[in-house]
């Protein structure tokens, strides 16, 4: 290059250049990243497919990782809210939570309180629960387990264990705290469809 | 059983290239699922390498050819390959994958992450 200085319509050219060339080389990389073999800009690959095919693919997701694709479009939320297989547990709502369950139930509970209010679905295929509650969130489990009740699970697990030994004492539950469950919950859905009901402490 | 659809599909008109294709790729499925089927880091092998050489407008195709063909091992595969490809992701990073653009109002888009504020912790990084 010259060692005159570019006057300012070839500087912003340049500048401009520049620029495409950053976008250009960020798109690279992203596509590498992803592993995709020869790309810059994306067209739509996804909306093409039919529904139950995208309900399929959200099927294998966990149940957070399912809502965060409700933010991509109407569509998406539609079909991750009437998700079949509802599993609410540490892995399925938020891994990193924090020990014992006791004192993050608030989290864990306003988490499906939340999504079973977003749920649009007329059907449920199975409900599982799998955290340490006990009867100080009686209210909520009697709801949870009428509404997979209603929806007409054919399989419904409740375990009060989140599988992390948190319910040792101190932390614990004593006897006259935990859960009781009531066989009445089950009365109210108008076609009985559990076929399997598991309940675990 | 698997196959008919197949035989009728080659019956059809269209047999342009990019059908063949897909095809090449479809059809072999049920073989090394067979070989594959015990090992499931093999098979987790397959699918990476699947996922780096196979550009996501061909993964569609991919998808849309096993559905048609109403080949179920084939289509929930492809299914998983695509869920495991965005999981743990954020919006952005799935948005892009997809090259999928928002139909949110400005402010709707908002409002859900902020009521699924639990579910966007810990996202790896794009």
């Amino acid at each position: 290059m010259g060692s005159k200085l570019p006057n300012n319509g070839e500087k912003l050219r340049l500048t401009s250049m520049q620029l495409e060339d950053d976008m250009e080389q960020r798109d690279l990389q992203f596509s590498q990243k992803v592993g995709l073999s020869t790309c810059t800009r994306q067209e739509d690959i996804i909306s093409e497919l039919p529904t139950d095919v995208l309900s399929s693919i959200l099927s294998y997701l966990t149940l957070r990782d399912a809502v965060k694709t409700s933010v991509l479009s109407h569509r998406w939320t539609r079909i991750c809210a009437s998700r079949l297989s509802l599993i609410f547990d540490r892995h399925n709502i938020m891994p990193t939570l924090g020990y014992p369950c006791l004192d993050y139930k608030h989290i864990f509970v306003g988490a499906v309180n939340q999504f079973l209010q977003f749920y649009e679905g007329t059907h449920v295929v199975s409900f599982q629960l799998r955290f340490c509650l006990g009867m100080d969130c009686a209210n909520n489990i009697d709801q949870w387990i009428s509404f997979a009740n209603k929806m007409g699970a054919e399989n419904i697990t409740i375990c009060f264990d989140c599988g992390w030994n948190c319910l040792g004492p101190p932390s614990g539950y004593k006897r006259e705290e935990m859960y009781v469950f009531g066989s009445e919950l089950l009365s109210q859905a108008t076609e009985f469809k559990l076929n399997c009901l598991r309940l675990q402490a | 059983m698997k196959f008919c659809t197949v035989k009728q599909y080659f019956d059809d008109e269209n047999n342009n290239n990019v059908t063949n294709g897909i095809a090449t790729t479809v059809i072999p499925l049920p073989n090394k699922h067979l070989k594959i089927k015990a090992n499931n880091k093999e098979m987790e092998q397959y699918e990476q390498e699947l996922l780096r050489n196979v550009m996501p407008q061909e993964l569609t195709k991919l998808i849309l050819a096993a559905n048609y063909l109403n080949f179920k091992e084939a289509l929930d595969f492809f299914c998983r390959t695509v869920a495991n490809a965005i999981q743990n992701k954020s919006v952005d990073y799935v948005r892009k994958f997809f090259g999928l653009e928002s139909d949110f109002e400005p402010g709707e888009e908002e409002k859900l992450c902020k009521e699924f504020a639990w579910s966007f912790e810990g996202v790896d990084e794009d």
